[in-house]
């Protein structure tokens, strides 16, 4: 019926804005207005024009059974309007798009059917349309879980679509120029480089040689696509020396190249690359540690591609907040909800006694089954990725501790970090287990402890697998450039004051308007001559060093943000770091001044405007 | 008028005028540019597009959010009364907000359709919006039947 040429023009202005932010279920009833709507509802203009919305901004949060039985989450970037912005006040039971229970979440079962021992993944995600791998029935199913329409791609002869789970050999695409879809397979051997491409459009398989191929294995982690081209981490194996290198294939005029990785003046074992999109250009975050606790970052921008010249250029440095911090992906700019909704599912076989508290909320114990669930409501403060973090204790003798689920945003592969109350964990692929990456005392009861969302199911809960391929929305969206995940450090907590004084003093020789604001205040504007003080009073939060952070700003254009480390208030010497709304500030003490860390809009006026000198009296 | 700004008059297309203390009517991009164009204030503009019972809303809305002093909920209060109009009131209303690019008012609005057709029969969005159903019963049911899970 789309096809027809009928006139798809609406009467009324307000319907066409109207349509734009209703979520897909919505739309799709209301195709049944009339031939006009339904004309214009299934035409590319508007689908296009409403996946650009922002209200419509998604991230799926996908939790399965990874590659030998690890579990995972993933999370993926999607527009499916499957629900609709958060409502705060009334969920309406005869509600449409806001009609279930939790407006925000959305559990949505796979809508094809799939044998219980299947590894299935979740491989892409590319305007809302998702790339299922199913590993071991060996196919590949895209799926819009917005309308939940599907589509098996057939195999084409003789193909097998199984690949070594760790290795991302299935690749979703999209391609403007014609509108056309993409999924790429490719060489499980590299010695016999040869792709198989698939087109939505034309809705078969093609097979390229690809001799630039030749020696190449894609490496953990996953693609990433900017504009029609897919971008993925490789090493070649064909001699002694590993190398590593990014492979692109554009898949508009279905070319192979080969990028060379920056010249990183350090690279060791522990160098860990992650590819990801900032402000539109191919990114690289390498970073590396002793092992232990991860410390210096470095994020390296490519510049439009000239012929084979990559030109990269180290965009900023930085070390990290805490001693653990793992960059997870990059997320476009949009506009912040106030409230984020975590889903906790038990996927222990035991029964566990959980309690989620979080800044907000000390939060109630629950009780929960196996595979039972229940959501805590997060607040998102508008400075901190970090803030929105929970945690989660139960009576395994395991506590712990979540995110805000923006790791794993542009990966698909599983994700590899997990905390306790003291520790972080990698999981091990090699060793097949969860590995301490400090010493842990508790490292016993990890082992045999229930850790929500972090069991292996043994094969007799084959009904339980089943359910473990649900899907779940979580309603995301930040204007957040990095993510990380901190670890936290409670044990360090006990014996801290309730709150805390500081006392702002002017040091700049000019007259200053400040205002501070912190967690728990907005704070009011003050003004200082020089010299001129007032003390503000921040509450300590229990569980998080950082969560008595607090900012100020003045009316010098400058944007002068404090944290409140607890480790400065032992310490003599300076505070060395600050944030503003956007960046981060270390200070040199070479320089003698503040460095951004990051391209930073305001930074003349950081060096000629006033800071702020705050101190902790208590 | 406590202001010593001057005034500006609006004329709507059945020749209603608006007298509107400059500083509340330049806030909207369209006045500000008409009003630099003209280059002087003793001009009346005219508001082609827009009678004189919607304008009277409009002006009505914008005295009430430009009142010094006005708290949150008072101007809560105030929208929900001034949301109390029909749907092809609305209608108007809205298209007097585009014209005059003011995007707040709009946003009022757009807000007000979503709530009332949420969760509503397909009829009731026919009527909210004004729609002649073309389809056949037949048709209809077939549109229905192809995406029967977001009518449950």
């Amino acid at each position: 019926m789309s096809d027809e040429t009928a006139d798809c023009s609406l009467t009324g202005d307000v319907i066409y804005e109207i349509l734009l932010r209703l979520p897909v279920k919505s739309l799709l009833r209301f195709r049944s207005v009339s031939k006009s709507w339904y004309c214009y509802i299934s035409s590319r203009d508007f689908i296009q024009m409403h996946r650009r919305q922002p209200v419509h901004e998604k991230l799926l949060r996908v939790s399965d059974r990874g590659p030998r039985d690890i579990p995972t989450i993933s999370f993926f970037s999607l527009d499916p309007k499957i629900t609709t912005v958060v409502v705060d006040d009334e969920i309406d039971e005869l509600g449409d798009f806001d009609s279930s229970p939790d407006p925000s979440v959305v559990v949505v079962d796979l809508p094809f059917p799939c044998t219980p021992d299947d590894e299935v993944r979740v491989v892409g995600s590319c305007n809302g349309l998702l790339c299922v791998h199913f590993n071991r029935s060996s196919s590949i199913i895209l799926w819009n879980p917005a309308t939940r329409k599907y589509k098996l791609l057939e195999s084409p002869d003789c193909v097998s679509f199984y690949s070594d789970p760790f290795f991302p050999c299935i690749m979703l695409g999209f391609v403007l120029q014609t509108n056309d879809y993409k999924v790429i397979k490719l060489p499980s051997s590299s010695n016999n480089p040869k792709v198989w491409v698939y087109s939505l459009n034309s809705d078969s398989w093609e097979e390229i040689e690809a001799p630039i191929l030749h020696g190449l294995l894609p490496k953990g982690g996953s693609a990433v696509i900017l504009n029609h081209c897919l971008y993925w981490l490789s090493y070649s194996n064909d001699d002694d020396n590993e190398l590593d290198i990014i492979t692109c294939f554009d898949l508009y005029n279905q070319v192979f190249t080969r990028i060379k990785l920056p010249n990183l003046d350090t690279v060791t074992n522990l160098t860990i690359q992650k590819l990801v999109i900032l402000k539109g250009c191919l990114s690289m975050i390498t970073y590396s540690g002793n092992g232990i606790a991860v410390n210096n970052y470095e994020v390296w921008v490519m510049s439009e591609q000239q012929g084979a010249a990559e030109f990269w250029t180290k965009q900023f440095a930085f070390s990290s907040f805490s001693n653990l911090a793992r960059p997870v992906g990059s997320w476009r700019k949009a506009e912040l909800p106030d409230k984020k909704i975590v889903v906790i599912t038990n996927n222990h076989t035991n029964y566990l006694s959980v309690r989620c508290f979080s800044f907000d909320d000390d939060g109630e114990v629950k009780h929960l089954n196996t595979m039972g669930t229940f959501n805590i409501t997060v607040k998102i403060r508008k400075f901190f990725p970090t803030s929105t973090m929970f945690n989660c204790s139960t009576n395994m003798g395991t506590f712990v501790a979540f995110n805000s689920h923006y790791e794993c945003v542009s990966h698909s592969g599983p994700c590899e970090w997990r905390f306790d109350e003291n520790f972080t964990y990698r999981y091990s692929p090699k060793e097949e287990k969860w590995v301490a990456h400090e010493y842990n005392p508790n490292y016993e009861s990890l082992t045999r402890g229930g850790v929500i969302k972090g069991k292996k199911m043994g094969k007799e809960k084959e009904h339980i697998i089943m359910q473990e391929t649900k899907i779940v929305a979580t309603i995301t969206s930040t204007t957040i450039l990095f993510l990380f995940m901190i670890n936290i450090n409670v044990s360090n907590v006990a014996g801290l004051p309730n709150e805390k004084i500081v006392v702002i003093t002017n040091n700049h020789t000019n007259y200053l308007s400040v205002r501070c604001f912190s967690f728990d205040a907005d704070g009011d504007v003050k003004h200082l001559n020089t010299m001129g003080s007032f003390n503000i009073t921040i509450k300590i939060r229990k569980l998080f060093p950082t969560s008595t952070m607090f900012n100020c700003s003045t009316n010098m254009g400058t944007f002068v943000a404090f944290n409140s480390h607890y480790e400065c208030v032992s310490h003599s010497r300076p505070c060395e770091w600050k944030f503003d709304e956007n960046f981060t500030y270390r200070f040199s003490p070479k320089e003698e001044k503040w460095v951004a860390h990051e391209y930073n809009p305001n930074y003349e006026s950081l060096t000629r405007g006033g800071v702020i000198k705050g101190y902790y009296v208590n | 008028m406590m202001s010593l700004g001057k005034l500006i008059t609006l004329k709507t297309n059945d020749n209603e005028e608006f007298k509107l203390d400059k500083t509340v009517a330049v806030k909207l991009e369209i006045i500000k540019n008409i009003v630099q164009d003209v280059d002087c204030t003793s001009n009346v503009i005219p508001l082609p597009n827009i009678d004189g019972k919607t304008m009277t809303k409009v002006v009505k809305y914008w005295k009430k959010h430009s009142e010094e002093g006005v708290t949150e909920v008072q101007l809560k209060n105030f929208d929900q009364d001034f949301l109390k109009m029909s749907h092809s009131e609305l209608h108007d209303v809205h298209l007097a907000a585009k014209y005059l690019d003011d995007n707040q008012l709009k946003e009022v609005i757009i807000q007000e359709f979503l709530d009332r057709i949420k969760g509503k029969p397909i009829e009731e969005i026919r009527e909210v919006f004004g729609i002649v159903n073309d389809y056949t019963p037949e048709e209809e049911e077939e549109v229905r039947r192809e995406n029967a899970w977001a009518f449950e």
